[in-house]
């Protein structure tokens, strides 16, 4: 019902702020090509911005930011096992390379 | 004060009744978010599976940003969150009760899955046109990146597919939709529910983009 009587989240500006973050991914995609020693920033910012443009598409265009804090803490769970599973492939990361 | 009693949202909040709704949400909507985690944890598997195995293999792993036609997947990008844009146009549609603007928009979306599928099929068709098949590097491909491992095809052609696949079940799912809509047979929950599959799989893009394109 929430969902149904709330006031509509302003979606053209999303929109832009995703196309605007989109073109900002791609000239930080280019960095290292200009500046040695830039990868791992690179990586850390398209990381960073990869994750809030997912954000502002679950919260905007799929309305978690109108429902219920329980909801959006049970429907956010999945991310939990996804730290778990990053965590469990380190180490398999760290021994391949030796 | 009769009214106001009388409002399903009073009723649930002072005497939950077995039909309540403890999320506040309807059983459709629940039902299609607990089926985005668990696809979201399919996809998280595959993306992992390409960060660790290239991670493991930095010595032969090929350099995707020379191999992939960024410029033309920066496009597909671009359509897939204009398709969302369209799909949120078509919620607000239906919570008005515009059913040609929901017809409209619906189209409109359908259209842009669409056009992301054409894209990535051309790109597929060169890509194994130069060699980079999902199990083997052979011809011109092999000849530009000597010694690379087939393992970058591997992953790429199994998170990009598993993706595309997700994309034509969306066209499909929105054009089954469209045809219920045309029937009269449809809810703004329905709306809503299609629009948060087509929603999930341009957010699951803007990281398999990130991830696989641009480093």
């Amino acid at each position: 019902m929430a969902s149904e009587t709330h006031k509509h989240p302003n979606y053209m500006a999303i929109f832009y702020t995703l196309i605007a973050l989109t073109v900002v991914e791609l000239g930080v995609a280019q960095l290292p090509h200009y500046v040695e020693g830039s990868t791992r920033i690179m990586i850390v910012a398209l990381v960073a911005l990869a994750l809030v443009k997912a954000m502002l598409v679950a919260l905007y265009f799929m309305h978690l930011r109108f429902e219920r804090k329980t909801f959006v803490i049970l429907v956010s769970f999945p991310l939990v096992l996804a730290v778990i599973l990053i965590i469990a492939l380190l180490p398999d990361v760290a021994g391949f390379g030796h | 004060m009769e009214a106001a009693i009388q409002s399903p949202e009073m009723v649930h909040r002072h005497h939950p009744l077995p039909q309540a709704q403890p999320f506040g949400v309807t059983n459709g909507k629940f039902a299609m978010w607990l089926f985005l985690g668990s696809d979201g944890m399919s996809f998280m598997g595959l993306i992992a599976t390409y960060v660790a195995l290239r991670l493991g293999n930095l010595a032969t792993w090929p350099d995707p940003t020379t191999i992939l036609n960024i410029p033309l997947t920066a496009l597909n990008t671009f359509i897939l969150i204009c398709s969302s844009v369209t799909m949120v146009k078509a919620f607000a549609a239906a919570q008005e009760g515009n059913v040609a603007g929901l017809k409209k928009w619906l189209a409109f979306t359908m259209l842009g899955g669409t056009i992301f599928l054409g894209i990535q099929a051309y790109e597929y068709y060169h890509l194994i046109h130069e060699g980079l098949y999902p199990w083997a590097l052979i011809g011109e491909f092999l000849e530009k990146n000597p010694g690379a491992s087939s393992l970058f095809g591997a992953t790429f052609y199994a998170c990009t597919c598993f993706h595309g696949c997700h994309v034509l079940s969306g066209v499909i799912y929105l054009g089954l939709t469209l045809l219920f809509v045309t029937r009269g047979r449809w809810s703004t929950s329905s709306i809503e529910i299609v629009g948060l599959y087509w929603h999930f799989v341009d957010l699951v893009w803007i990281v398999i983009f990130t991830i696989i394109y641009l480093f």
